[in-house]
């Protein structure tokens, strides 16, 4: 053997660089670690046209800096063991990526060979790459390859060799005439010097203007030298002054504009810029006017869907618990009671409403699993800076429509504390899961033709509330500045039966649970507080502060409270009180409490706004780690739903409702 | 390139969408994630994470404990 040629593969990761390293060297690999560290070094060996080949894996960078251990392994192996050449694989799918990477390579002064891999992928995508442009460009050889097939992985080889032979580097960048004046300042001085891990003068030039930390904190003999020191920061002070940037944004920017003008000579994108699905789709539901209302229009089929699917549904459990309590008409003394009252009087009418949730909790699920529901949080977002608040706080508060606890936990992600607080705090007026029973038995009873308008009404005022509480709120309690945020929305996808039934089954199991533990267990001691004539006289005492509001019953009040420990016990207490009887709780309502649609409309809006479920109020404590705000928490909700429950109830009347 | 990123979002009185800003450049998506990458390392832009990463043992918003069910992920301007 002649000749001894070692490579170096350098690659963005999922570039192909192990499919191409397993074809270059076969099974003659070997596997062992990177010195001193725990990175995986893979070596391999072959024999091409009379040259011994030694191939030498590099970790997967996306460039060459001092910011992650991968890349200071890649950048030193190059400098330091100087291959005789780096072959540079290239994701050609992606190449206005990976070339920045390149870019970094041709810097460091060392023959590189670009390996233009997955050219089946860019030709799918309709890229018409010219490998020639792009090697004069570069000043190196382009060998397109798709190693997945083998294809190309021959003349890789031949390119290897003889650019080996040759060991000509390719182009060098310019910087611009700023730019190159300082790293020439700084080259001179380094001329004649041993530089760090062996590099040129005018890479080692670079790397300090950038603020390299490898370069400036390990190795003082440079970074401290009174010349060098002084041109540098004369250098870079200039630089600033010219750009307004920092020299590490501009020699960034320098190799971003190279690439693009790579880009526009040597790759042609396909002559109509395919518009894709997702964009035409985003293009309607992101629109700055229809955006709000799409949302709205979407939030309002989902109700209407979730109450004209399940009603059936509901009617056969229904069904059975009548037939149940019509058994159990026979037992005798208190556990007959109990049984009628708390069982299936209290019990059994939250669960009759276990199909709408579900139904509600699979249209969510599909509306997020699809894409959607991330989309609506942009446009919400985009809304709440308009008004000036933070524009990142609307992804937990569609959680809330699920429940507020995770929702409230999802503020976490805020890293402003005062955006993040605003949030909390306006968390519970999101409409959760477990107030839709109240809703649902309402609407059905009051406004049966109306049902799901109505209750579709109750998420809109939460949402308008949350927003207007979050303005009043930022504007007067927590002043501060609000962030700018890029945000990434993820691609349109059908939702699988599968991802809808586990994220449903998530959080309906939780509803089944809550009903079988805390709901069932506060329903019986309430019926036992009734059974023994506690009730009545507790509720009668809290009765006359809710008179304006329409429902100034003592069964009303006792319900209001009990419905802190959980929303769906409202629900379950007037069963418990009214008993489900013949035509049901809506019905008790109206006969035995003289209750109007508006004021069941009232009582709705209450039960939205008034006090957060106790799991809430612990969150609410947990993540604020303030009681003060806790209870700022519960006294402005049971204001504010008074206030407008009373507000409704004495317009409404003014107008004969 | 790094510079027109950091300007537009600072001039935007709202949130960017990451999939116009890519048109607006004229930068592949793929290239502009890697943008975005270099000024997460360089201390202007953060990178916001999505899920709360804990399953709060209640009823789950965080299908199974595995983060949000609505991802986006966002980058915010170091200021
Ligand atoms: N379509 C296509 N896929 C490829 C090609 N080369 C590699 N792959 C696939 O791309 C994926 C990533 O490849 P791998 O070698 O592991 O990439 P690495 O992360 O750079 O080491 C694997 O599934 C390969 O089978 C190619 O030329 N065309």
């Amino acid at each position: 053997m002649d000749k001894k040629i070692t490579v170096a593969l350098a690659g963005n990761p999922n570039t192909g660089k192990t499919t191409i390293f397993n074809a270059l060297t076969g099974a003659r690999q070997h596997v062992g670690n990177w010195p001193g560290v725990t990175v995986e070094k893979r070596e391999g060996n072959r024999e091409h046209k009379g040259a011994a080949i030694h191939v030498v894996d590099l970790p997967g960078v996306y460039s060459l800096t001092a910011y992650s251990l991968d890349e200071l392994i890649a950048r030193r192996f190059i400098l330091e063991e100087k291959p005789d050449l780096v072959a540079n694989i290239i994701d050609a799918s992606n190449l206005e990526r990976n070339l920045y990477l390149t870019t970094q390579l041709l810097e460091m002064g060392i023959p590189v060979v670009l390996v233009l891999n997955m050219m089946d992928m860019a030709r799918s995508r309709g890229l018409q790459i010219d490998p020639e442009k792009l090697s004069t460009l570069l000043g190196v050889p382009v060998v397109p390859c798709i190693a997945s097939r083998g294809e190309g992985i021959d003349a890789v080889m031949d390119t290897i060799v003889s650019v080996a032979a040759e060991h000509k580097p390719g182009v060098s960048l310019n910087y611009g005439r700023e730019v190159e004046h300082a790293i020439s300042t700084i080259e001179e001085l380094l001329q004649n010097r041993p530089l760090p891990h062996k590099a040129t003068p005018r890479w080692t030039a670079i790397k300090l203007l950038e603020d390299d930390e490898d370069m400036i904190e390990g190795h003082d003999e440079i970074a401290q030298d009174a010349a060098i020191s002084e041109a540098r920061m004369k250098s870079l002070a200039h630089l600033s002054n010219v750009y307004g940037d920092e020299a590490e944004t501009v020699i960034a920017d320098a190799r971003y504009g190279f690439i693009s003008g790579l880009m526009k000579d040597a790759v042609r994108k396909p002559a109509t810029q395919r518009v894709s699905m997702s964009d035409r789709i985003d293009r309607v539901v992101l629109n700055r006017w229809l955006g709000i209302p799409i949302f709205l229009a979407v939030l309002y089929g989902l109700f209407q869907l979730a109450f004209t699917v399940s009603i059936p549904f509901m009617d056969w459990i229904d069904a059975g618990f009548g037939w149940l309590a019509e058994r159990a008409i026979g037992v005798e003394g208190w556990f007959g009671a109990l049984l009628r009252d708390g069982i299936i009087g209290g019990l059994g009418s939250v669960l009759v409403f276990v199909p709408v949730i579900f139904l509600l909790y699979i249209a969510l699920s599909i509306l997020e699993d699809c894409g959607y529901m991330a989309r609506a949080a942009f446009v919400m977002d985009r809304l709440m800076h308009k008004i000036g608040l933070h524009g990142r706080s609307f992804v937990p508060m569609m959680l809330g429509f699920g429940c507020n606890v995770p929702a409230i936990m999802a503020t976490r992600t805020i890293e402003n504390p005062k955006d993040r607080l605003v949030t909390i705090l306006v968390n519970p007026l999101m409409s959760c899961g477990a107030r839709l029973p109240v809703y649902a038995l309402l609407a059905g009873a009051f406004f049966t033709a109306h049902q799901g308008l109505v209750v579709f009404s109750m998420y809109a005022i939460g949402i308008v509330l949350a927003i207007l509480l979050a303005w009043i709120f930022r504007k007067r309690l927590v002043r501060g500045e609000s962030g700018h945020f890029v945000m990434e929305l993820p691609p349109y996808r059908m939702p699988t039966i599968k991802g809808v039934a586990l994220h449903t089954w998530e959080r309906g199991r939780s509803f089944l649970v809550r009903a079988g533990t805390i709901i069932f267990s506060i329903v019986i001691v309430i019926w036992a507080l009734d059974y023994s004539g506690a009730l009545e006289p507790i509720g009668r005492v809290i009765a006359p502060i809710f008179a304006p509001t329409g429902f100034g019953q003592w069964q009303s009040a006792v319900t209001l409270v009990f419905g802190i420990l959980a929303k769906e016990v409202v629900v379950g207490t007037f069963g418990t009180l009214l008993g489900t009887g013949e035509a049901g709780i809506g019905a008790a309502l109206g006969s035995q409490l003289g209750w109007t649609p508006l004021i069941a409309y009232a009582f709705m809006v209450m039960t939205l706004i008034y006090v957060p479920c106790m799991a809430t109020i612990a969150v609410t404590r947990r993540e604020t780690g303030s009681w003060k705000w806790t209870f700022f928490m519960i006294g402005y909700t049971l204001v504010l739903g008074w206030i407008l429950a009373t507000l409704i109830f004495q317009i409404g009347r003014l107008f004969g409702g | 390139m790094l510079k027109q990123i950091l300007d537009r979002l600072r001039d935007s009185n709202e949130p960017v969408n990451l999939a116009d800003l890519s048109r607006e450049l004229g930068v592949a998506r793929s290239a502009l994630d890697g943008m975005l990458m270099q000024l997460v390392r360089q201390g202007k832009l953060r990178e916001v994470l999505q899920a709360p990463g804990e399953d709060c043992g209640h009823c789950s918003g965080c299908a199974s404990g595995h983060g949000s069910p609505i991802e986006v992920k966002a980058y915010e301007v170091i200021t």
